[in-house]
């Protein structure tokens, strides 16, 4: 695909999104989500499933509409510009990690079904830590937190088959695995604890080289770096709208310069964050050796900067900014649970420095940039 | 010639490349200027070397001896000059960009003829806009011109004027009507530096450079033929002089802040500088990295903006003032502490192509201020952009 049918094909798209997501996640229904009033995240998982969202990054032979990192990248933003609930995360970065890295035929019998809407995964949070031992007996035990819903019907779990690491990849059937839904902060996203006995994967991924792992953490880099610059946007405009509407001592509160200042300084920070991931995503598309380091980075930044702006948010909200009421603090639960997803800022930073610093001994550079 | 190749990029860059590394073995590039004066010297041998090459001022249009090369084939320039770490044309920042930005809108066809052909040859204008009182504030210019038969006296005091020391003209901002609203009596001259009453004192600044001059002007008399654009209209000759397209400096500019960093990091592994154990500053290095590369490609997103002449560039500009003065200064102090103790002590090389941290950061900080202060970006971000009332 040309560089200008994909720019087209995904401006497309994106006011579609747009428009849908303006009007299934209108702030009042997440709010009402957000308290147990609705089941949000089922209707909106349906209506991905028909407008072929949860296909947006796949290749076409997995029914994916092919668009890649660039096309989670827009979905991504605007999931996260309107606090979308649902098992985006965990789904869309397993499928793409499933099409790098799981063998043909497995991808042909999840991803199709992936994008249907019928397979959703449940994934480590942090990939890459706590293995467990697989043996003939199958899979027993308890891996960490992992991302994903009561209603998830794979997991992807990071094992040790005869002191080999791997991934396996696990349909979860109630008599061998059991989630315990944790309850978290964000409720516009889901996690908890499973407990393996004796489960038998699909199929394992070797891990030998560590491949596996940094592609799962890539993907899951890249969608939530998505979700935090859409995010830190979102709340940033709505508090605008906010300061314009709020009037005190006879004047907009809009019209005070300090104010001004700070919400300038805002979203030049969220520019900052969004050109770096356009970085990420760029590098990634074009197969750049650097595009991983990008990618760490720019999630480390993107998930710092999210919980920052959100947190000013809160503060220039004055005392509705500290209620349940209004939108802040979603965004800032967001931006904190985020900021835990692939790996925490200083570990993303540090892999990053590695990654610099090995492209710098042997002389090359990580950053060409194509006019 | 090479600007003969300019359409197909990979020959345009091919004999850039090969210009470059020839000119950059002369004594003049590997040299760094140890101050202001030598600065001046290195700046003029660099515009002759490249009007040699027809790349002085390739970007105008062709009657007035430029070769209207397009921003595209000036940003593959500024790319490979900086890969190069060859020389800025800092000095002529007026001659190249406000002078022509000014005069092909306003001028008239004697003073383009008269005024555009010299700059390829080194002639350097300055520009005297601000005033001690008329800082951010520019519309309240105070130098007052009287109209005197064929000419204007002119008195009064400008400042923060670049190169003014060196510089062969003026554009010169002054009151010719006192009592209309501020915006309405201002007009526009063209002033020759070597005219009596003329008299320009050097600014020495933080990083040891006096590159300001402050210029007095005690009955300085200026032809009526040397005003630009109609009497008390020049307010909006200045806004096209200050809306001049830019772009290419601050890009350039930024391109060199990415070699500065990975040239740092080089010369760290080559002497296994003590801040590569130190985990907290390898991070804090990576961060700025990204940063950098971040606005990279937004200055590249501006650029692509200016050309297709989309809204786009306008809502962009401040953030890119922004970020990479505040970037600059941000490296500047890394490098400075990542350095240690070796860095209190003066490296030597004051120009863009310095490696002494100290002078890269304090440096940095004149870029917060200069070209509309990072506090009126601010100003311009909420109420231009994003629509927030007036104070």
């Amino acid at each position: 695909m040309s560089e200008d049918t994909l720019e087209e094909d995904l401006m497309a798209l994106s006011e579609g999104i747009d428009s849908a997501l303006a009007e299934m996640c209108e702030a009042r229904i997440v709010h009402t989500y957000f308290d147990g009033g609705n089941e949000l995240d089922e209707t909106l998982w349906q209506c991905a499933a028909e407008l072929g969202w949860l296909g947006i990054g796949l290749p076409e032979e997995y029914d994916g509409l092919g668009l890649g990192a660039p096309g989670l990248d827009l979905l991504f933003r605007a999931l996260g510009s309107f606090m979308a609930p649902g098992a985006f995360i965990p789904t869309l970065s397993a499928a793409q990690w499933l099409a790098e890295s799981a063998a043909p035929e497995v991808c042909q019998t999840l991803l199709p079904e992936v994008v249907a809407g019928a397979c959703t995964f449940a994934v480590p949070l942090v990939p890459g830590t706590a293995p467990l031992q697989l043996e003939g007996s199958g899979l027993s035990g308890r891996p960490p937190l992992m991302l994903g819903s009561r209603s998830a019907t794979t997991a992807i779990v990071a094992i040790e088959q005869a002191g080999k690491p791997g991934y396996a990849i696990v349909p979860l059937a109630a008599a061998t695995a059991s989630f315990t839904p944790t309850e978290i902060w964000d409720s516009t996203r889901m996690a908890g604890k499973y407990e393996f006995s004796g489960a038998s994967p699909l199929a394992v991924v070797d891990d030998a080289d560590g491949a596996a792992t940094a592609c799962l953490r890539r993907w899951l880099a890249l969608a939530t770096a998505a979700d935090c610059v859409g995010g830190a946007r979102a709340i940033t405009f709505k508090t605008v709208d906010y300061l314009k509407e709020r009037s005190q001592f006879g004047r907009s509160l809009a019209s005070l310069q300090a104010l001004k200042h700070r919400i300038a300084g805002l979203l030049t920070r969220v520019i900052q964050d969004e050109a770096l991931l356009d970085q990420a995503v760029a590098s990634l598309a074009g197969s750049e050796p650097s595009a991983d380091m990008w990618m760490n980075m720019a999630k480390a930044s993107a998930g710092d900067m999210f919980a920052a702006v959100a947190e000013d948010c809160v503060q220039l909200h004055g005392g509705v900014g500290f209620t349940w009421e209004f939108d802040c603090h979603i965004y800032l639960k967001r931006a904190l649970f985020n900021r835990e997803i692939a790996a925490s800022s200083s570990v993303l930073r540090d892999l990053a420095a590695s990654q610099f610093a090995l492209s710098a001994r042997s002389g090359a550079s990580t950053a060409e940039l194509a006019l | 010639m090479i600007l003969d190749k300019v359409d197909d990029e990979a020959a345009f860059r091919g004999a850039l490349r090969e210009w470059l590394a020839e000119i950059m073995q002369a004594d003049e590039a590997r040299l760094p200027p140890k101050n202001a004066k030598q600065f001046n010297t290195n700046q003029l041998w660099w515009m002759a070397e490249r009007n040699k090459v027809g790349l002085g001022t390739p970007h105008w249009p062709k009657e007035y001896g430029g070769s209207d090369l397009s921003l595209r084939g000036q940003v593959i320039i500024a790319e490979e000059v900086t890969r190069a770490r060859a020389p800025s044309l800092g000095q002529f920042t007026i001659s190249l960009n406000h002078i022509p930005a000014t005069l092909m809108k306003w001028g008239t066809e004697e003073q383009k003829k008269k005024y555009l052909p010299p700059v390829s040859q080194g002639t350097i204008w300055c520009q005297g806009f601000s005033e001690p009182n008329a800082g951010s504030d520019l519309a309240s210019v105070r130098t007052r011109a009287v109209r005197d038969g064929d000419h204007y006296v002119v008195n009064g005091q400008k400042i923060w004027s670049s190169y003014s020391m060196y510089a062969k003209h003026c554009i010169l901002l002054t009151r010719t009507d006192p009592d209309a609203p501020k915006h309405k009596g201002i007009s526009f001259f063209l002033m020759d530096m070597d005219t009596p009453g003329v008299e320009v004192r050097p600014l020495r600044q933080a990083n040891g450079l006096d590159k300001f001059g402050e210029i007095f002007l005690t009955d300085v008399r200026i032809p009526v033929e040397n005003m630009v654009g109609p009497e008390n209209e020049g307010w909006a000759v200045a806004q096209t002089t200050l809306s001049s397209e830019r772009g290419i400096n601050s890009f350039e500019r930024h391109e060199r802040v990415r070699y500065l960093m990975e040239d740092f990091y080089a010369a760290s592994l080559q002497s296994d500088a003590a801040w590569l154990k130190d985990t907290a500053m390898q991070r804090e290095f990576m961060q700025l990295f990204a940063e950098v590369q971040g606005c990279r490609r937004l200055m590249r997103k501006l650029l692509r903006a200016t050309i297709e002449k989309s809204p786009i560039a306008a809502q962009v500009t401040p953030h890119v003032k922004m970020i990479n003065t505040d970037l600059r200064a941000q490296v500047g102090d890394f490098l400075t502490r990542a350095s240690g103790p070796e860095a209190q002590g003066i490296v030597a090389g004051f120009d863009e192509l310095s490696t002494d941290p100290m002078f890269t950061y304090l440096t940095a900080l004149g870029g917060r201020i200069a070209g509309g202060s990072n506090e009126i970006m601010r100003n311009i971000i909420a109420e231009r952009i994003l629509q927030m009332p007036k104070g």
